[in-house]
Formats: structure tokens, C-alpha cells, sequence
């Protein structure tokens, strides 16, 4: 089967955008909270840190709403192509979900409890899409 | 996002996208799920593939579609389903499309 790739130059270009205005929003957000302070501006003292939180996880659910919409070429997997559709279904909820967790503890959350929404948030959606990406392994023996 | 949208709207594109998150699938095979005309499906997997919701792939005289949607589409999607009851699409085979199982891919000329 001849899918199309999920490399293809317009996703890469996209991405490459996505991820350069992520950057530039991070560096903005932190150059602001620093201009602020300089001069006198009454913030939070959390919130660099609370909205570098909130954006990670923009970009968490950005990276993973675009997860199921790349095609794999599923005849180089070596696995049925709904299998490879579903664990992309899977990573691409995972992604978002986590990312809009991220998002609402950061928001709404004491710092520590943010911190530990984090920490064990993050882990556990790697964990969750390992698991599932080693469940779709046996099937990716080499074609013969 | 207005093409998304018109795509969901139709009871009978809803049925091929749910049909498509159990894997990719035939002209042919999608065709047989419904009581409508070869062109009239045609005309809704052209809607589909402009929304950019759906791939598709020919091999030979084969047309193979792929479901392509993003998370926020699959929300869409669910939503538009539970909402939009009414107007359910026509199946050929209810017994069938009531059950979402697996069903393995035939290789088949019709488009």
C-alpha cells in the first residue's frame, strides 16, 4: 500500500512554523513578565512560570490534535493499517488530553499542585503511548 | 473549517467516517453499506476528500479510502453524531452496520 507519507513537506513546514511561533510566544511571554517587573507592573510572582506551563500545553495539543491526520505509509509498518490508525487515534487524544490538562491546572491550580499535575501528567501519556506502541510492535515484522 | 463542517452535516458522510475509524476500506465496500447510487457516493467521498477528512489511495482500478481526521475533527465528529440523530442514512444492511467489527479488506474494482 502506497500511503502518503507523514513526512511530507507540507506537515514539515507546518510543524517548523507551529513550533518557531510557539518559541517566539515563549520568549515574549518571559521578556514580558520580565519588562513588567522592571517596571512595576504587579504580577503574580508564578506567572512566567504558570503561562510557560499553560503554553507547553497549547503545544501539546496542538502536536496532538495533527497526530492522527498524518498518513503513515502503513505498508511500511508491517502491521494492518486500522491498528496503525487506531495507536495514531490514541497518541493524538492522549496528546490533548494531557496538554489540556496542563492547560487547566495551570490556570486554575496552586503552583505545587501544578507542578505535580506535571510531573505526573507528562509521564504517565509517554507511558500510556509506549505501551501502546509496544502493544502494535509484534506486528511490525519485516515484509517479506 | 466551513468544508469540515458541510462534510459533518450529512448523515450518510458521518456513517462512511465511523465506518472508516475501523480501518481503511474499498469504494466498493463503503458503497455496499449504503442504498445510494454509485455517483451520489462518489459525490459525498469528494466532499469528504475536499474537507481533507478522508485520503484516499488507487491501487489498480482500486479506490482505498483512509480515514484522516484530527482530534478536534473526531470531536466534531462525535458531536455531530450525537447530536444529529435525525435523518440517519438508509443501510442496504442493518444488520451489518449496526455492528462495527472488523471486517477484512477485499480487493475489488469497483470505484
Amino acid at each position: 500500500m502506497t500511503m502518503p507519507s507523514a513526512t511530507a513537506p507540507s506537515h514539515r513546514s507546518r510543524d517548523l512554523r507551529m513550533a518557531l511561533a510557539f518559541a517566539a510566544t515563549i520568549f515574549a511571554v518571559t521578556l514580558g513578565a520580565r519588562w513588567a517587573s522592571v517596571l512595576g507592573v504587579a504580577l503574580p510572582d508564578d506567572f512566567a512560570a504558570r503561562a510557560l506551563m499553560a503554553l507547553s500545553g497549547l503545544y501539546l495539543m496542538a502536536t496532538g490534535n495533527s497526530i492522527p491526520k498524518r498518513l503513515v505509509p502503513a505498508s511500511a509498518w508491517g502491521s494492518s493499517p486500522a491498528r496503525v490508525q487506531a495507536f495514531l487515534r490514541f497518541s493524538g487524544w492522549t496528546w490533548v488530553l494531557a496538554g489540556f490538562a496542563l492547560v487547566l491546572a495551570s490556570a486554575a491550580l496552586p503552583f505545587g499542585l501544578v507542578t505535580l499535575v506535571t510531573l505526573t501528567v507528562l509521564p504517565a501519556s509517554i507511558l500510556l503511548v509506549a505501551w501502546r506502541w509496544a502493544g502494535l510492535a509484534p506486528a511490525q515484522a519485516p515484509r517479506a | 473549517m466551513n468544508r469540515v463542517f458541510k462534510a459533518l452535516s450529512d448523515p450518510t458522510r458521518r456513517r462512511v467516517l465511523q465506518l472508516l475509524r475501523e480501518g481503511p476500506r474499498s469504494a466498493g465496500e463503503l458503497s455496499d453499506e449504503f442504498d445510494v447510487s454509485k455517483p451520489t457516493m462518489s459525490a459525498h467521498f469528494a466532499v469528504l476528500l475536499e474537507a481533507d477528512l478522508i485520503a484516499a489511495d488507487k491501487q489498480g482500478r482500486t479506490i482505498l479510502y483512509q480515514l484522516k481526521l484530527s482530534v478536534l475533527e473526531d470531536a466534531l465528529l462525535g458531536f455531530a453524531q450525537t447530536l444529529g440523530s435525525r435523518g440517519s442514512p438508509r443501510r442496504s444492511r442493518p444488520a451489518r452496520a449496526s455492528s462495527l467489527g472488523p471486517r477484512p479488506i477485499r480487493r475489488e474494482s469497483r470505484a
